[in-house]
């Protein structure tokens, strides 16, 4: 039996980093920060749009040149956002609003702005994430059914997923409500408050990222499959679920989860448009209404929303990538 | 909907043992190369369409025949008429050049701004003109992504109002930052590989090496980007009809005859079906082909 | 008495899709016995090994394929699976890669068990950390919890026999299992693998690398384009070789071979993209060979003595030092006082281990990057620290040659254009006869005329490192840096770059900085040689008087752990 050489014996690959703790501060502190600043330019780039069409910024605030605003309410308007000042008092009292959660007044819904997104939150997000779930369930589902059935499944789930990367929200939840409501008469065609009034609308969303993260993972799926450590694994006479399970699963989700920010932030901007077809109530919705009727307030809020859950679900799926392969690496 | 459409990365390993398995998709080579030749010839029908509509659909997509509402696909009519009794065939190909310039211009207005935000991005590491510009560009697309494509899209025509002009425009806008990122990384990895070491050790002047090397093969990629890219960019181009924020009725564009059918669904599906079926094979014959051409990319 | 054969393989048939990758292989491996498959790339080593394993892909055949009392050839995936691990284990070469990098080892150690016996989670716990005692890895405990690339190169590659050994097969199959590793790991894995044979389990070893195929084998079979040309036992195979492919191998190692002596047989040119097929009769075993007349080098005279004053100094290098800080890191002293110099004419090798700082010492020289202390001087002049525009004239006095020279081609040129591209850079006028002067550099380096409208991919890896060197020549420079040039090529090819290295120099007066983990190669190659350890030159000298009395203990272990 050899002995190990005096640079084996400690063994250790790399220098020592710092305590856990101070690791795991430092990153929320800067993921704080880094969310803090989107949000502020978020807020300054609507600040300066908003003065940058042409026209009265009073009339933008309040639905745009067709909207015919009453004078009484432009003079609110521009006493409430004191659009007399100089520009960088503006600025500064608008941020000052923000910071302390005045997101203004929706003209439109003549209703609290933060307090009307505080309503609708929860619903989105809650579709948001079923939609998410059932992405990615079918998105393994496909990898692994690919790696299962061999050339013929392969071919298959890439049609699929190159069919489901491509179709518009829209029409798949006309079709499938279609096929599901009209015709079988399974489910309802809008949203009701039930569960099951839920199916139609999450898979709508489901699919077409399910198709993209389907692509990312059977990709990555076949270069594991063809790793070093996938000989050794067989070599101790592993089968192929078992390969799969403890071995090929988590390497192929890494690009996915590291896409997992974009993979929200195309299920938010999905869910405008599978809100509407299915009359339910959300943060899509809303914006459609106000995105219609030129609401810059209600504009406004909406994308902070969204901007501010996108920084929210970056920084989760940063950490479940980094629970599922901690090594180092550069960024 | 491909936002960011994965670069398939280039095998390093050349000269491998015979044994050992390619990583490429299974199949015969023949069968991937049929598909790409009907997606070639779909697009090309898309084009034709879009140029020359009258050479596939004689007729008026606007002429009104109230009699003829909601016939069911027939002879007269191969994909049944709408609510006005006008053939659906005829206003999808009269549809084609609507939607497909908003997407097709969409995506070089993004594609163009991406390559500039990419490449000034691409120069952050080094002295300090490049990494002001990497950080405030990295930062503002940050931005963008916290606003994903269809709401970036959407708060832009808050500003701007509907219409197909300011949809062109915030399509474009909400495709630029994926392009951005792609463009980026390629810059970045381009500019530390050996190639362009290789260079300096022969005396090249970093201009020269800039024109010759970094930005032929740092934006090679953007081509087969672009193709993959237009799909998406239709599919939300025909979004933006479909929420009535695109091109006006009665302009025979897909989301907007999707947009209109949708209240009939009942009674007539295929005023929904074909329309949104006219997106779905554009998208993805460009999808196709452009993961063809990246797959011929990666092999030569 | 006689001992039946573990392992009995006999016309061991493998094609994909119609392509005969190896071609009626037969050779057998007896308990406690070590037998090595040699070869160069192609020969189709390692589909034979993983065909003893069943994953070795496309058709298999055999007259006889027995391990033990089990018939391989009969059997079915399913059958296989109960095979792989209790009768057979395999051990890949880098343990970085060939464990799960996202999984502690223990658990890649626990899977083997938990797939093969019925023992309960304290039981198997036991089993791994016996086994992991046994292969000599300290603290095992602590280990089992993590993963490969927390350890240490050593310890990995014990992790990862670990892991093939714990099922106690009879037979281990190790594929390559030094190739890529430091001579203090490939020391650790060869002493492993020497005491599993001594105890009673066959090995078999597929190796390139001969000095590991004499320290571990009882016997050899050598392998080439898919056949068997000649095998027997180690001494008589490599001391007094039958066939012209087994003495050309060995003539190419360089190791003992005078210092511009040549290695490979004069007038070999490039050779094809494919090996060609074997001329010979596939032997089995007592099958005399007629050995046909071969070209055999011929020990050359002693290099011409050397001139009464030294030669010039080209390249001088005094004092460098650079540290790379990153965020969240202790700051990495890469290259610590470190002084050099080039002669006209000589060569300089510089060895180490990797992260020793030669690759970073290279770059400082070639000004690629500049020192935080310390200066160089080329031909006279200053050349680092200096600013880029300042010495951007003088760059054609050097040139690089790298390990990997596809990466180095631009991927859109033809070899010609890159060539052209070298031989009009940094000169201010454009020379009339470029492809005149193209054609040129391809002669010199031994490749057809015809080469310049291929593209480098579709070249074998020798051809590619030969238009390396040809770019590298194109601005006739006085210096060449050659940083691992001969690392990713076969023992053959290997030979003939060499060779043309050697008569470049002689030809053009060039200067070498040859950089190398293999000491054999820069034993060969140099004139003198620097020993570098975590950034620093422990040694330094005339390269006979270093390999013969080192002073350093670093040198010494070094030299030591050549197989």
């Amino acid at each position: 039996m050899t002995r190990p050489s005096p640079t084996e014996a400690t063994g250790e690959a790399a220098p020592r980093r710092r305590g856990a703790a101070e690791h795991v501060l430092r990153w929320t502190l800067a993921r704080v920060v880094g969310g803090l600043v989107v949000l502020w330019a978020v807020a300054t780039l609507v600040f300066f749009a908003v003065r940058l069409v042409p026209g009265d910024p009073a009339e933008a605030i309040l639905g745009g040149p067709g909207s015919q605003a009453s004078a009484e309410a432009l003079a609110l308007v521009r006493q409430e956002y004191g659009l007399d000042q100089p520009l960088l008092v503006q600025y500064l009292a608008q941020l000052g609003r923000l910071a302390t959660g005045d997101l203004g007044t929706s003209y439109s819904l003549r209703t609290d702005v933060a307090g009307l997104l505080l309503d609708q939150l929860p619903g989105t997000i809650a579709l948001a994430l079923a939609s998410l779930v059932v992405a990615w369930a079918i998105a393994l589902g496909t990898a692994w059914w690919a790696t299962l059935g061999g050339r013929v499944a392969a071919g298959v789930s890439s049609a699929l997923e190159v069919v489901a990367a491509a179709v518009p929200h829209f029409w798949l939840a006309s079709v499938l409500v279609l096929v599901f409501s009209t015709q079988l008469g399974l489910l309802p065609p809008v949203s009701t408050g039930t569960p099951v009034g839920l199916v139609l609308p999450v898979v709508t969303l489901a699919i077409p990222v399910a198709g993209f993260l389907g692509q990312v993972t059977r990709d990555s799926l076949l270069d594991a499959a063809s790793a070093p450590f996938t000989v050794s694994a067989r070599a101790r006479g592993e089968s192929p679920s078992g390969l799969f399970r403890r071995h090929l699963l988590r390497h192929a989700a890494l690009p996915g989860l590291a896409l997992s920010g974009w993979a929200f932030g195309s299920l938010l901007s999905g869910a405008v448009v599978v809100e509407s077809v299915f009359a339910r109530p959300g943060l899509g919705r809303t914006l459609l209404g106000a995105v219609t009727l030129r609401d810059i307030p209600l504009v406004t809020g909406v994308a902070l929303a969204s901007a501010l859950a996108y920084v929210v679900v970056v920084a989760l799926g940063d950490l479940a990538e980094r629970a599922v392969d901690p090594r180092e690496r550069a960024s | 909907m491909t936002v960011l459409p994965t670069l398939p990365r280039p095998d390093e390993r050349r000269g491998a043992s015979p044994g050992r398995r390619s990583r490429r998709l299974p199949g015969p080579l023949g069968r991937l190369r049929a598909a790409e030749t009907v997606a070639a010839l779909v697009l090309l029908g898309v084009v034709v369409a879009a140029l020359a509509p009258g050479l596939l659909a004689p007729g008026d997509p606007l002429a009104v025949a109230p009699a003829d509402a909601f016939t069911a696909p027939s002879p007269a009519h191969p994909l049944g008429t709408d609510e006005s009794g006008r053939g659906i065939w005829t206003r999808i190909v009269h549809g084609t050049g609507a939607s497909l310039s908003i997407g097709a211009l969409a995506t070089l207005l993004g594609t163009g701004l991406g390559v500039l935000l990419g490449v000034a991005a691409g120069f952050g590491d080094g002295r300090w003109p490049g990494r002001a510009a990497d950080a405030g560009v990295s930062r503002l697309l940050e931005v963008l992504f916290a606003l994903p494509g269809l709401l970036l899209a959407l708060v832009v025509i808050a500003f701007t109002g509907p219409g197909a002009v300011p949809a062109t425009l915030a399509v474009g806008l909400a495709t630029a930052p994926g392009y951005a990122r792609i463009v980026r990384s390629q810059v970045r990895r381009v500019r530390r590989s050996a190639m362009v070491e290789a260079a300096v050790v022969l005396g090249r002047r970093p201009g020269t090496v800039l024109w010759r090397h970094v930005l032929p093969n740092a934006l090679a990629p953007v081509v087969v980007l672009a193709t993959l890219g237009l799909g998406q960019a239709v599919v939300w181009a025909s979004s933006l009809s479909y929420l009535g924020l695109g091109s006006p009725p009665p302009a025979p564009e897909w989301g907007a005859m999707l947009s209109a059918g949708r209240t009939y669904v009942q009674v007539a599906w295929w005023t929904t079906v074909f329309p949104g079926l006219a997106v779905v094979l554009t998208a993805a014959a460009s999808t196709v082909l452009g993961r063809g051409l990246a797959r011929r990319g990666d092999a030569s | 008495m006689s001992v039946a054969p573990l392992l009995e393989v006999e016309g061991l048939r493998v094609a994909f899709s119609g392509r005969r990758v190896v071609d009626d292989v037969s050779f057998t491996v007896a308990a406690g016995e070590c037998v090595a498959v040699v070869g160069e790339s192609g020969s189709g080593k390692s589909v034979t090994a993983r065909a003893l394993l069943g994953l070795s892909g496309g058709q298999v055949d055999a007259r006889r394929l027995r391990l033990g009392g089990t018939d391989l050839a009969a059997l079915d995936e399913r059958g296989w699976r109960g095979v792989r691990g209790p009768q057979v284990g395999l051990v890949l070469q880098d343990a970085l890669v060939s464990l799960d990098p996202l999984r502690p080892i223990g658990r890649e150690i626990d899977d083997a068990l938990r797939l093969h016996t019925r023992l309960g989670p304290a039981a198997r716990r036991e089993r791994a950390l016996d086994v992991l005692a046994e292969v000599g890895m300290p603290d095992p405990e602590t280990r089992l919890g993590q993963r490969s690339g927390e350890l240490s190169g050593g310890l990995r590659q014990r992790a990862l026999i670990a892991a093939a050994l714990v099922l106690r097969p009879e037979l281990v199959v190790a594929d390559e299992p030094t190739t890529a590793l430091d001579a203090e790991v490939q020391r650790v894995v060869v002493d492993r693998l020497a005491a599993l044979r001594d105890a009673g389990t066959g090995v078999l070893a597929i190796s390139h690398d001969l000095g590991v195929v004499r320290r571990l084998a009882d016997r050899v079979v050598v392998m080439r384009a898919g056949v068997v040309v000649e095998s027997g036992p180690t001494e008589q195979v490599l001391g007094a070789p039958r066939h012209d492919y087994t003495r050309m191998l060995l003539a190419a190692l360089p190791r003992g071979v005078a210092r511009g002596a040549r290695l490979s047989p004069r007038g070999v040119g490039p050779g094809p993209v494919v090996p060609a097929p074997p001329a010979a009769v596939p032997s089995r075993s007592a099958h005399a060979q007629a050995p046909a007349p071969a070209p055999v080098p011929a020990p050359a005279p002693a290099p011409a003595p050397a001139p009464a004053a030294a030669p010039d100094v080209v390249l001088a290098a005094s004092g460098l030092r650079r540290v790379f800080t990153a965020r969240g890191r202790a700051a990495h002293v890469a290259v610590d006082d470190v002084s050099l110099e080039l002669r006209a004419g000589e060569t300089l090798g510089l060895v180490g281990a990797s992260g020793s700082g030669k690759t970073t010492t290279a770059r400082l020289l070639l000004g690629l990057d500049d020192p935080d202390a310390g200066s160089a001087t080329l031909l006279g002049q200053p050349w680092a620290p200096l600013r880029e525009r300042d010495r951007r004239g003088r760059r054609a006095q050097l040139g690089a040659v790298y390990q990997d020279p596809a990466s180095s081609f631009d991927p859109r040129w033809s070899v010609g254009r890159v060539l052209a591209d070298a031989v009009t850079a940094g000169r201010r006028t454009r020379p009339t006869g470029v492809a005149a002067e193209v054609a040129s550099l391809l002669d010199r380096v031994g490749l057809e005329p015809g080469t310049a409208d291929r593209h480098p991919a579709s070249l074998s890896g020798g051809q590619r490192q030969r238009v390396a060197v040809a770019r590298a020549l194109a601005p006739r420079p006085r210096v060449l840096v050659c940083d691992e040039p001969v690392s990713a090529l076969d023992v053959s090819v290997q030979a003939q770059v060499l060779d043309l290295l050697d008569d470049l120099q002689r030809e053009e007066g060039l200067a070498y900085l040859f950089i190398s983990h293999d000491l054999d190669v820069v034993a060969h190659m140099s004139d003198h040689v620097a020993v570098m350890q975590q950034g620093r030159v422990v040694e330094q000298g005339r390269t006979a008087e270093v390999f013969a009395a080192p002073q350093h203990p670093y040198t010494r272990a070094l030299l030591a752990a050549r197989p």
